[in-house]
């Protein structure tokens, strides 16, 4: 592991029973990066990072921050790791300040380090304001900034995120983004980013791991990812049943990346569907009757479908 | 109809959660088995049978005659020996009698030299160690002695004053005939002996009370405050215990574990907090009794101290215990209230152990209550010191520590 990474696995993996929610993941990060784990619910994210946090015992495979087992030195990987998991850690009936010097006393913070530490971290998430009010009063959004607020006591190299902002307002999202990226750059920590919102993904992460079934189909920048995908696809709506032979054969087209059939539309990546698009139409014809047509730039979302023919809705 | 809808989707809610069903439909049935059990006595249509033990120190012509009489009474079951500590059966002492009586509630001591004492005309009396909480058995275990020493002294006196009468009328007209002559007795003066003997009062029963305070009479509350107090403490752990249950449902667990904290510091920490609530829910309630309603705290203040800890500390475990056995918050509140009303009605918090029958009384003790409640007995009514509760404050530190390992093992923190 290089100086500049801070996390790696290695062929990390989590059964439960005979379901296999963790499969021999490998994959790195590195200071002051952001890696996105982009997955539909139920692929196995929170798994993930839930055994880099420390609170769940891989089945199989290691784990190293900052050089440090997870397992082995759980203890020493959990005073450098920040979790912010997907429900609301914090306790209702407390004041936000209540609850940030519960959490920092179990750090291990005293006196006016605990008192510093609270007053930064209010100050990243802004919410100094609101500090002495009940949790129970605040916002769905402020209860989330909170929430990660508490990832934050212990200026963590590394911070896991697992899905921090779900069923957050708009504002409240564009905070959390914000925050996020003023800590990475000023303090160069590295951030595990789960989610399955696309643009999110987009938006914020320096690299996104495309995530499906316990595995990690492919890892790299948003943009890289749309590139290798092809640059465009070719959406043709149909009626009647799509042989596998046509599939295959539009597969085997030039240019084309991937082909994949939901209900009674096709979606092909290409780099160049001008070339193609006639060819294309013209064997879909010989099975079925076209109904429709629209070509568009890829996306990261085209993207997870060509790469694991499922939507992150699916 | 909107009701209907609503009243449709709660059933259907209700009817899904089946943990909680058979807690609605099966803890009514096990508290009323129960308490059914417990009162059977109070409805059963035939009487019920008293133990009551028997202390002989004498072996005379008349204490003998007691204690047959005592014996053919198929109301009582007369308990004369006991087992020493060597597995031997021995005659029952006084001291073992007293110790009985916190049970059976009566035992009656027949003194040394007592038959002798009736054979010479001597004032004698026959000793009821009586239990003062309760009113029925002692005052039976009385009445029926008073009418066997009745009886005996009835026997006695006709005996005698035939065998008075016969010789005064013998003498009187042999001396007139100038020949021995024989005559019937005269019922009258029988009776007017018989009335002058009795009202002499040769043969007396004498009450004593066992409680070693004899100023302090147990009032209701010397057993319903620690009754309740161990109830409501059960009711504050265990729903305090099923607050782990509650982190767990609302993610803050979860983030816990993410801490460099161990485990043991989880469990500990909720643990702890329970512990000081119950001390404290205890602490109120006894304060209460005494300063609101003049209840006695017995002989032994470290001793109270001391119950109501192992008390608090074996509910705390039992929090715990029934927090690691539910998966639900909502499945841990229905366990709670079945095993706490069923502790409750089988342990003594609500009625005294010794109206119960015996089988009851013994199986009783699977409850932390009935240890409870037994040591609390033991200070509050019969007003005895540290000794006397050691057999609880030992059984409770067991269980308490039995309810916390089998908590850790079988709490499932994923």
């Amino acid at each position: 592991m290089s100086m500049e990474e801070i996390l790696e696995t290695r062929g990390l993996t989590k059964r439960y029973g005979n379901l296999v929610a963790v499969n021999e993941v490998d994959f790195t990060v590195r200071e002051g990066e952001i890696v996105g784990l982009l997955g539909p619910n139920g692929a196995g994210k929170t798994s993930l990072v839930s055994m880099l946090a420390g609170i769940l015992e891989p089945s199989g495979g290691q784990a190293f921050v900052a050089g440090m087992d997870i397992v082995r030195d759980s203890a020493r990987v959990k005073q450098i790791v920040g979790f912010v998991p997907q429900d609301l850690a914090v306790y209702p009936e407390l004041s936000g300040y209540q609850n940030l010097s519960f959490f920092a006393s179990l750090y291990g913070l005293k006196g006016r380090e605990r008192a510093e530490r609270i007053s930064d971290v209010l100050d990243i998430v802004q919410l100094s304001g609101w500090a002495g009010k009940k949790v129970r009063t605040y916002s769905g959004g402020m209860k989330r900034r909170l929430n990660l607020a508490v990832g934050l006591l212990n200026r963590p190299a590394v911070l896991l995120l697992d899905e921090p902002t779900v069923g957050v307002d708009p504002q409240s999202r564009n905070h959390i983004f914000e925050s996020i990226k003023n800590l990475v750059r000023e303090r160069k920590i590295a951030v595990i980013y789960t989610t399955h919102y696309m643009e999110e993904a987009e938006h914020l992460c320096d690299r996104v791991a495309i995530y499906v079934d316990g595995r990690i189909t492919a890892c790299d920048r948003p943009q890289d990812l749309v590139a290798r995908s092809g640059g465009q696809t070719i959406t043709i709506g149909f009626d009647g049943e799509l042989t596998e032979d046509v599939l295959a054969s539009l597969k085997g087209l030039p240019n084309v990346s991937n082909a994949v059939v939901r209900m009674n539309s096709l979606e092909l990546f290409t780099d160049s569907a001008v070339d193609i698009v006639g060819t294309v139409v013209a064997r879909l014809r010989t099975v079925v009757q076209p109904t429709s047509l629209r070509v568009s730039g890829a996306s990261l979302e085209s993207v997870f479908l060509a790469l694991t023919g499922r939507s992150l809705r699916d | 109809m909107a009701w209907i809808t609503i009243a449709w989707k709660d059933i259907r809610l209700q009817l899904g959660d089946w943990v909680g069903l058979i807690w609605l439909f099966v803890t009514p049935i096990i508290v009323i088995t129960v308490a059914s059990f417990a009162l059977s006595g109070l409805f059963n249509p035939t009487y019920q049978v008293f133990t009551v033990p028997v202390v002989q120190l004498d072996h005379g012509k008349v204490a003998n005659q007691i204690v047959s009489n005592l014996r053919k009474l198929s109301a009582l079951h007369i308990e004369t020996t006991a087992m020493n500590g060597a597995g031997k059966v021995v005659p029952l002492t006084i001291q073992q009698a007293r110790t009985k009586v916190q049970s059976d509630k009566a035992a009656i001591v027949i003194p040394q030299g007592f038959s002798r004492d009736v054979a010479n005309g001597k004032q004698a009396a026959l000793i009821v160690l009586q239990d003062p909480t309760d009113k029925v058995v002692p005052s039976v275990v009385s009445n029926i002695l008073s009418k066997i020493v009745a009886g005996i002294q009835l026997h006695d006196i006709a005996v005698r004053a035939e065998i008075q009468g016969e010789s005064n009328a013998v003498a009187a007209l042999s001396a007139q005939v100038g020949h021995p002559l024989r005559f019937r007795l005269n019922p009258a003066q029988i009776a007017r002996s018989s009335q002058a003997i009795i009202a002499h009062g040769q043969l007396r029963i004498q009450a004593q009370s066992v409680i070693s305070d004899a100023a302090h009479t147990p009032s209701a509350f010397q057993s319903n405050v620690p009754g309740y107090a161990v109830m409501f403490m059960l009711f504050g752990t265990s729903f305090a215990g099923a607050s782990l249950l509650s982190e767990k449902e609302s993610g803050t667990l979860l983030k816990l574990r993410s801490l460099p904290i161990r485990r043991v510091d989880i469990i500990g920490g909720k643990l702890s907090s329970n512990f000081i609530v119950a001390l404290l829910q205890a602490a109120i309630l006894f304060a209460v009794g005494r300063l609101v309603f003049g209840m006695w705290l017995g002989n032994s203040l470290a001793g109270l101290c001391l119950l109501i800890i192992v008390t608090a500390f074996s509910a705390t475990g039992l929090g715990m215990l029934i927090a690691a056995l539910s998966k639900t918050r909502s499945q841990a509140t229905g366990l709670s209230i079945l095993i706490i009303l069923t502790s409750s009605a089988l342990g003594g918090s609500w009625w005294p152990l010794y109206i119960v029958p015996h089988w009851m009384q013994t199986f009783a003790h699977i409850t932390l209550t009935a240890w409870s409640m037994d040591g609390f007995n033991q200070l509050l009514v019969y007003g005895n010191g540290l000794s006397a509760i050691l057999p609880s404050v030992t059984a409770l530190v067991v269980m308490g520590l039995l309810f916390f390992s089998i908590a850790l093992w079988r709490f499932r923190w994923d």
